[in-house]
């Protein structure tokens, strides 16, 4: 069994939370305890609502943030706490590509510039190579030429997603973030974007990390899927045992709430009562029985552990005797 | 003997005077809705469906629009019949919030930050039903416990930033059925929310229909939200309603190539292919300042011919109370 390529173990960040001059202390519960890991070539994905965590989780792996405690170990080096100029050759194995394609391209810039400037900072080759790398990079994602000499607004919300797909790829990563790349763009553009993202993974065996809310996308681009919910990791799964039997209640629900194209189906939903709570006081045991409708005494009185149910198939939940 | 429908929107023409020119965002669109039903409209940005919407409301002036042609008939309750076209804005005023309601996308930036959600329900009401602020209060006590708001005798003095985003939503449509409109325009309204939170938003939008019986025009991108919701859907590019059918026949049967290829590009509408890629339709829409002459859908046509380029195709009749602006949707069904 060959290393992960990255591998997250117990990842924690907590965020001191507003609480005004005489308040307690306290803290926004964003990552607890996460761990996974994701093999060479192999794309991951991460769902959840809003508040699950799965943007922190992103974002430390991108080095933006640190953890509060946990680690982060890429070919086994963790890379968690490191220093910003120890990060620096890190930073370029793993690159991010952001939901909002108008607020992640600086305006100023032209978008020949913007695709070389990592390449700058990594000091990788000279000032004509790098532009006959841009030249080369603009054709691998599907923009004219041209377009090196051309400002974003120039561009459409689509094109602009593959400008920035084209700077991420640019210094030649091993692990790319993409943080709900296609979630800003129309149904069609959507597909022309999803469809590039597989050319690239093929043609330069990139590694994915592909952070979404969207079920319908992370089944059909994803190899495992990863459910969070209230900052804890629910169930981690190949995606065809993930989709075709969830085994956690908040995967089901999850499943069973998204909306299907498709007016003949007749399903019967399950509505989850309720908010997701407030990650400042996350409910005591396993966070999700405050919704859960198989929730028991049990669930309040200790965090389920990630077992695995089935090969390969994990999931943290104490009812073993449902789904 | 059907009844009349209660919106009738015939040939509506709006247009925005921009410094780069003239632009048509919504070209010649015919649509009605029956009492107690539900028109799923749906399309691209900048297909025109949010601007339809405005031009409903009379708020399309406020973003520098204006209607420069065709009727929109209204038949609320009492055997009235008003052109929203034509309306005084006077009498436009009483009719939004009485006759027609609107819901948004994003709830906290179209409720009032510094009112109750109380208030702000009760201000409808008085303004529209003349009732006394007492009874005001009850009856936004009682819209906030039919939205399902839990405790609402104490929600009811709440401010909308102590609500989640699911929540003001509710309030959102408690405010716009307090007068129990025959009408509901809801432009996108779960589209911020969260999958679970979008499930229980839509069967309360599904569940109020029922009891108050009134028509939804549900304005979303979302196909899977629209299959869910709506009884019939009209399908919008660039400015023009290219396909109108039940919504059985929209999913089974696309007939327009706009429509195939939107559904196809979905995730798991289709088998996927071996390679996973998604079937996809080349180019973009054009720009509304530079659109092709005959069919708008034509440079991006697999099936495009002279005649398309020629000449605006007409939205067809074809039978089984279905339209499509297609002259080759025969060819294009086989």
């Amino acid at each position: 069994m060959s290393q992960p390529l990255l591998e997250a173990r117990g990842l924690t960040k907590r965020f001191a939370a507003p609480s005004g001059l005489f308040g307690p202390r306290r803290e926004v519960h964003a990552v607890e305890d996460v761990s996974f890991s994701i093999r060479k070539g192999e794309v991951l994905g991460l769902v959840g609502e809003s508040g699950s965590g799965k943007t922190t989780v992103g974002r430390m792996v991108m080095g933006l943030i640190r953890p509060t405690s946990g680690q982060i170990l890429v070919e086994g080096q963790d890379i968690g706490n490191l220093s910003a100029a120890q990060m620096l050759p890190w930073r370029r194995r793993i690159q991010m590509v952001f939901q909002d394609p108008f607020a992640s391209l600086n305006p100023r810039r032209r978008v020949g510039d913007l695709i070389a400037e990592g390449m700058e900072i990594h000091g990788i080759g000279d000032r004509a190579s790098r532009r006959a790398e841009v030249a080369r990079l603009l054709d691998l994602v599907g923009l004219p030429a041209d377009a090196a000499d051309r400002f974003p607004h120039e561009f459409s919300g689509g094109q602009r997603q593959r400008i920035g797909i084209a700077r991420a790829v640019a210094v030649n990563p091993d692990l790319l973030v993409a943080d709900e790349p296609v979630s800003a763009l129309d149904v069609s553009v959507q597909a022309q974007v999803l469809n590039l993202l597989l050319d690239l993974r093929e043609r330069l065996n990139l590694t994915i990390l592909f952070i979404s809310h969207d079920l319908a996308v992370v089944e059909h681009f994803c190899d495992r899927v990863a459910v969070m919910y209230l900052g804890r990791l629910m169930e981690l799964a190949p995606r065809e045992s993930l989709f075709a039997r969830p085994r956690h209640p908040y995967t089901e629900a999850l499943l069973s709430a998204a909306p299907i194209p498709d007016p003949t189906r007749q399903r019967s939903r399950i509505v989850m009562e309720g908010d997701i709570p407030s990650p400042i006081d996350p409910p005591s045991g396993c966070v999700l029985r405050t919704r859960c409708r198989h929730a028991t005494a049990a669930c309040a009185q200790s965090v389920p552990p990630l077992i695995e149910a089935a090969p390969g198939h994990f999931k943290a939940c104490h009812r073993d005797d449902i789904l | 003997m059907t009844a009349a429908p209660l919106l009738e929107i015939a040939n509506l023409r709006a247009v925005f005077d921009t410094p780069r020119g003239r632009v048509v965002s919504v070209d010649d669109v015919s649509l009605s809705i029956p009492a107690g039903k539900t028109l799923g409209l749906v399309g691209e940005s900048g297909s025109g469906k949010s601007v339809t919407s405005l031009s409903l409301m009379r708020l399309i002036a406020r973003s520098g629009g204006r209607i420069e042609a065709g009727r929109m008939i209204l038949r609320p309750a009492g055997g009235r019949e008003i052109d929203l076209a034509a309306l005084p804005e006077p009498a436009m005023r009483e009719v939004r919030g009485r006759d027609i309601a609107m819901i948004f996308q994003e709830p906290m930036t179209s409720l009032d930050p510094v009112w109750s959600i109380g208030d702000q329900i009760a201000e409808s009401v008085r303004l529209h039903q003349g009732v006394s602020r007492r009874e005001a209060r009850a009856r936004a006590i009682e819209m906030l416990r039919l939205v399902g708001i839990p405790a609402p005798e104490r929600r009811v003095d709440d401010f909308p930033h102590q609500l989640s985003g699911g929540m003001r939503q509710r309030v959102m449509i408690a405010i716009a059925l307090s007068c129990r409109p025959g009408l509901l325009i809801a432009d996108e309204p779960t589209t911020a929310l969260d999958v679970t939170i979008q499930a229980q938003i839509l069967d309360l939008i599904r569940r109020l229909q029922a009891d108050i019986g009134m028509a939804v025009l549900f304005i979303t991108h979302n196909m899977g939200v629209v299959a869910e919701i709506a009884d019939r859907v009209a399908v919008m590019y660039a400015g023009q309603v290219v396909e109108e059918a039940p919504v059985a026949e929209i999913f089974a049967t696309p007939r327009h190539p706009y429509t195939q290829g939107l559904l196809a590009s979905i995730p798991g509408t289709t088998a996927p292919r071996p390679d996973r890629r998604l079937p996809t339709i080349g180019g973009m829409p054009p720009s509304p300042l530079n659109r092709p002459e005959g069919c708008r859908f034509a440079p991006r046509c697999a099936f495009a011919t002279d005649a398309c380029r020629a000449a605006v195709p007409p939205l067809e009749d074809i039978g089984g109370d279905r339209k499509v602006r297609c002259i080759r949707w025969q060819e294009v069904s086989q």
